[in-house]
C-alpha cells in the first residue's frame, strides 16, 4: 500500500512539475515566470524526495509513537522566519527614520518591504508556529498520532513554499494590495490546497481522537484553522488578468471591497493572532506551571464569546470613512463588549498559575508566558478603548495604530511562541534542559524592554501626530504643515527602530539557544546550579 | 434533567464543534457585509465619476506594486482639519471603480484622495526622483527608476476587460483604442478620440480631462507618466459646486 | 424588507443574538454535572508524554 500512495504522490508531483513548465513557457510576465519556475523547483525536489524513500523502502512509522520530525521542522522554521521578520521590521523601521536606506532601488523601497516584514512575522514566524504546536499538541491531548500520514509534510512544505511565493512576489512587486493579503490569486489558490490539508490533518487527528472530550485548546486551533479559511476565500476573491500573469482585480470595489478587507484584516487578527495563540495559552501554561487551567468552564465562555464577537468587531478600522454608519457604530459596540471575553481569557491565563506564583522566580520560560498573556490584557484593553468613535477620530491613521498592534504582536503573540519554542525543544529533541536559561532570562529582558521603548515611541509619536493635525491657531488657521509633522517623528522613529532591534537580538538569542539545545550542549555550569535550585 | 441527557455533546462531537463554530462565524460577517452589496446596487451614482483612462489605470497599477497605500491614504474623513488639508471628504461612490480600494489605513505620508491638480507636474517628477530636493522633512523613498522605465502597455486592453468583468462599464470602444489612448494621453497628441472615450463633456467631470507629456520626455512613454496621470486626476471627477450631500452617496 | 430597515434594526438585533447566545454558553456551562467533566478536563495536558490507550 505504501508504493501505490507513493506512486499517486510522485504522479501528482510529476503533474504539478508539468503544470509548471507549461505556464512558465507561456507567461506573459517576469515575476509570474520566476514564480512558475519556483513551483517547478519545488515540484522536482519532491520527486527526488518522494523516488529515494521509494527505492529506499522506509519502514512505516509505528502507530504507537507521536508524529513529532514534523513538529521540529515546524520549530525550527518558527525560529528561522522569526529572525528573518524581525530583521525586516528594524530594517524598515530604520527607512522610516533614515530615509537614505531606500538606497531608492525597487527592491528595497519601504513601500515593497513593510509586506515582506508583515508576512514574514505574521505568516512565517506566527503561522509555522501555530502549525508546529498545533500539530503537537493534538497528538497529546488527544492520545494519537496525525491522521493521513505524510500528509503533515506536505503540510509542512507547501507552506515553506506558500512563504517564499509571497515574499519573492513582494520585492518584485506582485501584490493585490490588501494589507496582510498582498499575495496575488496564484499564491492564493496555492495557499488553499495547502489549508485544506491542513485542516485534514488536524480533523482528522481530532476524529481518531483516543479520549472522549475535546479539550479546549483544540477548539481554539480549530476555529483558527476553520475561520481563517473562509476569510481567505472571502477576501481573495478576484479575476486574473490572464492565467499566465501575476496581475489580478478583486471582485469588489470601493466600500463593499474596504469592508470585506477589514473583515479580513481584523479577524485574521482575531483568528490568526489571537484564537490561534490562546490553543497554545490553553496548553503550553498548564503544561509548564504543571497547573490544571484555572477554570475550564472560563474557558468554554471564552471561547464561545470570543469568536462570536470578533467578527463584528472589523468595522472600527473604517470609522468615519464613507462606511454607512450603523455599520460603524454597530462595529465599535461590539469591539467594546470583545473586551470582556479577551479578559476572561487573560484571567484564566494568568491564575492556571495560582498555587505556582513562587516558579515565576527561578523560571524564565514561564515567566515569558505570563508576560504574555499580560500583554494580551493590555492590548486587549487598548484595542476597544481605540475604537470607540471619537479616540478614533484622533488615533486612526497614526502611529498609535503601529504601536497597538507591535503591543500584540510583539507581546503576546511573540512572547507566547518563544516561550512555547523553549518549553517544547529540550522535549522534541529528548533534551534534559535547554542550552542555557540564563540566555532565556536575557531574551525575556531584551524583548521586554524592546517593547515598552517600540510601543511608548508609539504611543507618543502617534498622539502626537494626531494632536498636530488637527491643532488650530487663534485666527482659526491650521497650525502644521504634514511636513512639519513628518519631521517631528523623527526621533520617535529611530527610538522606534531601537526598541526593534532589542528584540531581535533577543530573537538572535533564541536561535542560538535552541541550535545548542539541538546539538545537545548544555552552557557550562548552568546544570549545575538548576540542581543546587532543586 | 432529560434537557441535559446529551449535554455533553459538542464537547465530544467533533464535527458539531466545527459546525457550530463555523456558524458562529460567519454570523457578523453577513450582518455587516451582505447589505453593502444590495446597496451597491441602489446607490445613486455622484455626477462625473468616470472609469479610469488606460494610463491613468496602468498608473494605478504602479501605485499597487509599490505599496503607496501603505502610507498613504485615500479617505478624507469629515472633520474640519481633514477637509481643510485635503478637501472635501470622500464620497463612496468616488471609489465605486476601485478594484480593488485604496483607502489604506496610515498616514505616514498625506492622503491622496484629492490630490489630482495640487501641485504641477513639474514638482511631481522632481518628487519622485528625489523626495527630500521638493520636501526636506520627507522620508519618502526615491522613485528616480519610474522615470527610466518604458511602460509596459502591451496588455493594458485585458486589464480593462478583466475590470469590466468585475463590473467597471469599459465599453468595447474604450478596450478597443487602449493602446492608442495611452499613447494619446501621455503625449497630448490625437486626443479627440480619447476625449470623446473619458472627457468632460462625457461624464460631467469636474474638470477637463488631462493629456500631455507628464514626464516631461517626450521621446518615450515612462511608467512615471502612468503614475502621475493616475495622481493628476485623484478626486478632480465629482463636481462640488453642484454636489448635493442629501444625496444617497452612502453617507 | 428595505435596506433602511436593516440598517435601521441591525444592532438592536445584533445585540439580541449576542445576548440569548451569551445566556445559552452560560447555561450550558454551569448545567448539572458539568464541574467533574470539568475538573478533569482542565488536567488533559498535564500527563501526555505518550500515547496510552
Amino acid at each position: 500500500m505504501g508504493v501505490t500512495i507513493r506512486l499517486t504522490q510522485m504522479a501528482l508531483l510529476g503533474a504539478g512539475a508539468l503544470l509548471s513548465i507549461f505556464m512558465m513557457a507561456n507567461a506573459v510576465d517576469t515575476p509570474f515566470a520566476i514564480h512558475m519556475g519556483i513551483f517547478l523547483i519545488a515540484a522536482v525536489l519532491g520527486l527526488i524526495f518522494v523516488g529515494r524513500s521509494l527505492v529506499g523502502g522506509v519502514q512505516p512509522p509505528s502507530q504507537d509513537e507521536y508524529f513529532d520530525t514534523v513538529v521540529r521542522a515546524g520549530i525550527i522554521a518558527t525560529v528561522f522566519w522569526g529572525v528573518i521578520g524581525f530583521t525586516m521590521g528594524v530594517y524598515i523601521a530604520s527607512e522610516l527614520a533614515y530615509p537614505w536606506l531606500n538606497f531608492d532601488v525597487p527592491w528595497l523601497n519601504f513601500g515593497r518591504l513593510r509586506p515582506v516584514h508583515t508576512s514574514a512575522v505574521i505568516f512565517a514566524f506566527g503561522g509555522n508556529g501555530l502549525i508546529a504546536t498545533s500539530f503537537y499538541v493534538v497528538q497529546r491531548t488527544n492520545r494519537t498520532r496525525l491522521a493521513f500520514g505524510n500528509l503533515a509534510w506536505f503540510v509542512f512544505w507547501g507552506y515553506q513554499l506558500f512563504i517564499v511565493l509571497a515574499a519573492t512576489g513582494y520585492v518584485m512587486g506582485v501584490t493585490q494590495g490588501r494589507e496582510y493579503a498582498e499575495p496575488e490569486w496564484y499564491v492564493d489558490l496555492w495557499l488553499t490546497i495547502v489549508w485544506v490539508a491542513y485542516f485534514l490533518v488536524f480533523f482528522g487527528t481530532l476524529v481518531k481522537r483516543k479520549v472522549s472530550h475535546i479539550y479546549v485548546a483544540n477548539w481554539f486551533y480549530l476555529s483558527f484553522i476553520v475561520t481563517i479559511a473562509m476569510l481567505h476565500l472571502g477576501n481573495n476573491m478576484a479575476v486574473p488578468v490572464s492565467f499566465f500573469g501575476y496581475k489580478s482585480y478583486s471582485l469588489f470595489s470601493g466600500a463593499p471591497d474596504a469592508i470585506t478587507q477589514w473583515w479580513y484584516g481584523h479577524n485574521a487578527v482575531g483568528f490568526f493572532l489571537t484564537a490561534g495563540f490562546l490553543g497554545m495559552m490553553y496548553y503550553f501554561v498548564p503544561k509548564r506551571a504543571n497547573r490544571p487551567v484555572y477554570s475550564y468552564r472560563l474557558s468554554i465562555v471564552h471561547f464561545w464569546a470570543l469568536i462570536f464577537t470578533y467578527i463584528w468587531a472589523g468595522p472600527h478600522h473604517l470609522h468615519y470613512t464613507a462606511l454607512p454608519d450603523w455599520v460603524q457604530t454597530l462595529g465599535m459596540v461590539m469591539s467594546i463588549i470583545l473586551w470582556m471575553p479577551s479578559w476572561g481569557g487573560m484571567i484564566n491565563g494568568l491564575m492556571t498559575l495560582s498555587g505556582a506564583w513562587d516558579k515565576l522566580r527561578t523560571d524564565p520560560i514561564l515567566r515569558m508566558m505570563v508576560i504574555s498573556v499580560a500583554f494580551y490584557g493590555m492590548s486587549t484593553f487598548e484595542g476597544p478603548m481605540m475604537a470607540i468613535k471619537s479616540v478614533n477620530a484622533l488615533s486612526h491613521y497614526t502611529d498609535w495604530t503601529v504601536g497597538h498592534v507591535h503591543s500584540g504582536a510583539l507581546g503576546w503573540v511573540g512572547m507566547i511562541t518563544m516561550g512555547s519554542v523553549y518549553y517544547i525543544v529540550p522535549k522534541l529533541w529528548n533534551r534534559a534542559r535547554l542550552y542555557s536559561e540564563t540566555l532565556v532570562s536575557w531574551h525575556f529582558w531584551l524583548a521586554t524592554l524592546g517593547i515598552v521603548v517600540y510601543a511608548s515611541s508609539m504611543w507618543v509619536s502617534g498622539i502626537m501626530q494626531g494632536l498636530m493635525w488637527r491643532e488650530y491657531d487663534a485666527q482659526g488657521f491650521l497650525v502644521y504643515s504634514f511636513a512639519e509633522t513628518v519631521e517631528a517623528m523623527h526621533p520617535y522613529y529611530a527610538l522606534r527602530a531601537l526598541g526593534g532591534a532589542f528584540y531581535l537580538v533577543g530573537g538572535l538569542l533564541m536561535a542560538f539557544n535552541v541550535w545548542q539545545t539541538i546539538k545537545g550542549n548544555i552552557r557550562s555550569g548552568e546544570a549545575v546550579a538548576e540542581a543546587a535550585r532543586a | 434533567m432529560g434537557l441535559f441527557n446529551n449535554h455533553d455533546k459538542v464537547e465530544r462531537s467533533a464535527t458539531l464543534l466545527l459546525i457550530l463554530s463555523f456558524v458562529v462565524v460567519t454570523v457578523g460577517g453577513l450582518v455587516e457585509i451582505a447589505p453593502l452589496f444590495w446597496l451597491d446596487n441602489t446607490i445613486e451614482k455622484v455626477k462625473g465619476m468616470r472609469p479610469y483612462t488606460p494610463l491613468e489605470l496602468a498608473g494605478r497599477k504602479i501605485y499597487i506594486r509599490e505599496g503607496c497605500y501603505l502610507c498613504h491614504s485615500q479617505m478624507i474623513r469629515p472633520f474640519r482639519d481633514e477637509v481643510e488639508r485635503y478637501g472635501h471628504y470622500s464620497l463612496a461612490a468616488e471609489s465605486m471603480y476601485d478594484h480593488p480600494f485604496q483607502w489604506g489605513s496610515k498616514r505616514t505620508g498625506p492622503d491622496l484622495a484629492r490630490v489630482g491638480g495640487r501641485y504641477s507636474d513639474k514638482w511631481h517628477r522632481e518628487h519622485m526622483h528625489d523626495p527630500r530636493s521638493v520636501v526636506p522633512e520627507s522620508v519618502m523613498p526615491g522613485y528616480p527608476f519610474l522615470a527610466k522605465t518604458e511602460l509596459d502597455y502591451e496588455h493594458i486592453a485585458d486589464d480593462m476587460r478583466t475590470n469590466a468583468i468585475v463590473g467597471v462599464p469599459y465599453t468595447q470602444d474604450m478596450i478597443k483604442n487602449a493602446k492608442a489612448d495611452v499613447v494619446a494621453q501621455a503625449t497630448g497628441e490625437d486626443t479627440e478620440g480619447l476625449v470623446k472615450r473619458y472627457g468632460q463633456k462625457t461624464f460631467g467631470s469636474a474638470v477637463p480631462l488631462k493629456a500631455r507629456d507628464f514626464d516631461g520626455n517626450p521621446k518615450k512613454i515612462t511608467e512615471l507618466d502612468a503614475l502621475i496621470a493616475y495622481l493628476q486626476m485623484l478626486g478632480t471627477l465629482v463636481d462640488f459646486k453642484t454636489f448635493k450631500p442629501e444625496g444617497e452617496n452612502l453617507r | 424588507m428595505t435596506y433602511e430597515t436593516v440598517a435601521h434594526y441591525a444592532g438592536s438585533i445584533a445585540t439580541v443574538v449576542f445576548g440569548l447566545f451569551f445566556i445559552g454558553v452560560l447555561i450550558f456551562v454551569f448545567r448539572p454535572g458539568a464541574t467533574r467533566t470539568y475538573e478533569e478536563l482542565a488536567k488533559t495536558p498535564l500527563d501526555d508524554d505518550e500515547i496510552k490507550d
